[in-house]
């Protein structure tokens, strides 16, 4: 967090089926097999009722700002990106995801604007999820 | 709740940026600092309980090496790891284990060096929020700060009331490590980390040590004319953790405020001060209306109305708070009830609060991935 690289995720035994989904640009989130719950970062268990049966459903990509900030002083691994948007967005399938939006007017990142998923390459074998406005 | 869990007495080492002191030299001096305050003797303490410590390069092995580095051969030894929670909890968890009879002398140390070994996150944050640079903790704030805007009022005239009142605070504590007079002006004036924070929101991290003695009712009265009480206690962690959308305005205090209080049997009006565990301005003004000072939505209007001075009506953070006094990592939650046991033991010195009672003291910790705070600890002290 303090260097000067960005970070670059790592999935685990939990979460390869998830970014499996995001490489193949068709991000899905676990959905409980038992009691009907999505939810969002993926756990191994449903955090509503702790059932190991989760499978994943594919999302629109369309979602909604919940909340935001402007970074305007990052860390080093960010410095140079600034005013850049970090963003709460409420996914219409109903989970939330923390993400940027890609935009160059960050002014226009607003609470209820409607934004649309797109894929960034951060490695060159990971994708991650990012937005753009809708 | 009766009055068998006491703190005999306490100790704050002076904090320092970049000490380039080892953790167990911070340790050793607020662990022996302790002692000496209280007289208790190392054959007497039979417990001693730490904080996990981002300077603790995450051992597994923390609170055993933390005896051995103090040279102690305790009968019950416990780390707590809920982050800047830890230390008010660790005062209850030592009185629970006193009142079970498994020790009775403990010595809660606290200590933490985030200044010379910063730790990377690890687990999912990497996965989910780093990769988007949120700025840390600063950021994960701003998120929290401009969905209440957009819920209920902008919380920034109460932050900047904060923000002051706690930096004049610091300038009557010779231990706070910044005390330069703070305008409205310069609050604004400071820059902006991420939208919704200024840096003057936030804490700095220094490096630093405190402990203090809980013991039985019964042996810190023999130990000091002045024993402060733990009366009321609750926690709540992972608040609304099934919920797929929750609002991240609220928080666990929700739940463990009016607890607390109702175990000690008091009410609101009757808190004499209020020491909240401040990482950032709008914890604060979170913590009022979830406590239930005040409804949702209602903090900075309560703010702005009350008198937060050691004088005032509800003295808040009277030693400067983590902000202005400086944030020692994970130990950094025992500036809180520190502050409260020299205010109910009359050693306030020039920002002594007139006679009080009681003190209301939380502790935070974490942030979890688009909500709010994990943990939200409360207790109540009493003389």
């Amino acid at each position: 967090m303090e260097g000067k690289e960005r970070p670059v995720p790592v999935p685990t035994s939990i979460t390869r089926r998830y970014w499996d989904s995001v490489n193949a640009e068709a991000l899905a989130i676990p959905k409980c097999g038992d009691c009907g719950a999505v939810h969002f970062y993926p756990h191994a268990l449903c955090p509503n009722c702790m059932s190991p049966n989760l499978g994943y459903v594919p999302v629109s990509g369309n979602g909604t700002i919940y909340s935001y900030t402007i970074i305007r002083s990052p860390q080093p691994a960010f410095k140079g990106m600034e005013p850049y948007a970090v963003v709460n967005v409420e996914l219409d399938e109903g989970v939330r995801i923390m993400a940027n939006v890609r935009t160059d007017d960050v002014e226009k990142v607003r609470i209820g604007v409607r934004v649309k998923m797109i894929y960034e390459q951060s490695t060159d074998d990971l994708k991650i999820p990012q937005f753009v406005l809708a | 709740m009766d009055r068998e869990i006491a703190i005999a007495g306490y100790y704050e080492a002076p904090s320092k940026r970049k000490s380039g002191r080892d953790i167990f030299d911070w340790l050793s001096e607020a662990a022996s600092g302790a002692m000496r305050a209280t007289g208790v003797e190392k054959a007497e303490i039979d417990g001693l309980i730490t904080n996990a410590a981002l300077g603790s390069g995450g051992s597994p092995f923390w609170s055993i090496l933390a005896a051995e580095a103090l040279g102690m051969s305790p009968g019950w030894l416990e780390s707590v790891d809920i982050g800047g929670g830890s230390p008010v909890a660790a005062i209850a968890r030592a009185g629970a284990a006193i009142k079970a009879g498994f020790a009775e002398t403990v010595l809660v140390a606290m200590a933490d060096v985030p200044t010379i070994e910063p730790k990377k996150q690890v687990g999912y944050r990497v996965e989910f929020e780093e990769a988007y640079g949120p700025a840390g903790p600063p950021g994960l704030f701003g998120l929290i700060v401009n969905r209440y805007k957009h819920q209920y009022t902008d919380p920034g005239e109460a932050m900047c009331k904060i923000a002051m009142t706690q930096r004049r605070h610091a300038e009557l504590n010779p231990l706070a490590l910044l005390r330069t007079p703070m305008t409205r002006e310069d609050y604004y004036a400071s820059k902006i980390i991420g939208e919704g924070i200024r840096l003057l929101d936030c804490v700095m991290h220094c490096d630093g040590g405190l402990a203090l003695i809980v013991t039985s009712g019964k042996r810190a009265r023999q130990l000091t004319d002045k024993p402060v009480y733990l009366t009321g206690y609750s926690e709540s962690h992972n608040f609304d953790a099934a919920n797929p959308l929750p609002d991240v305005t609220k928080t666990g205090f929700s739940i463990s405020g009016p607890k607390a209080l109702a175990m000690a049997g008091l009410r609101h009006d009757d808190v004499d001060q209020l020491q909240p565990y401040d990482d950032f301005t709008v914890a604060l003004v979170l913590a009022v209306e979830d406590l239930g000072f005040c409804a949702k939505g209602e903090g900075p209007a309560f703010i702005a109305a009350t008198d937060l001075s050691h004088l005032g009506k509800l003295p808040l953070n009277t030693g400067g708070g983590q902000i202005s006094a400086g944030q020692p990592g994970l130990s950094a939650g025992m500036i809180q009830p520190v502050e409260a046991i020299r205010q109910l033991r009359g050693e306030g010195g020039d920002r002594q609060i007139p006679n009080p009672k009681n003190a209301l003291v939380t502790g935070i910790g974490y942030v979890n991935y688009l909500r709010n705070w994990n943990t939200s600890v409360a207790a109540v002290l009493e003389v």
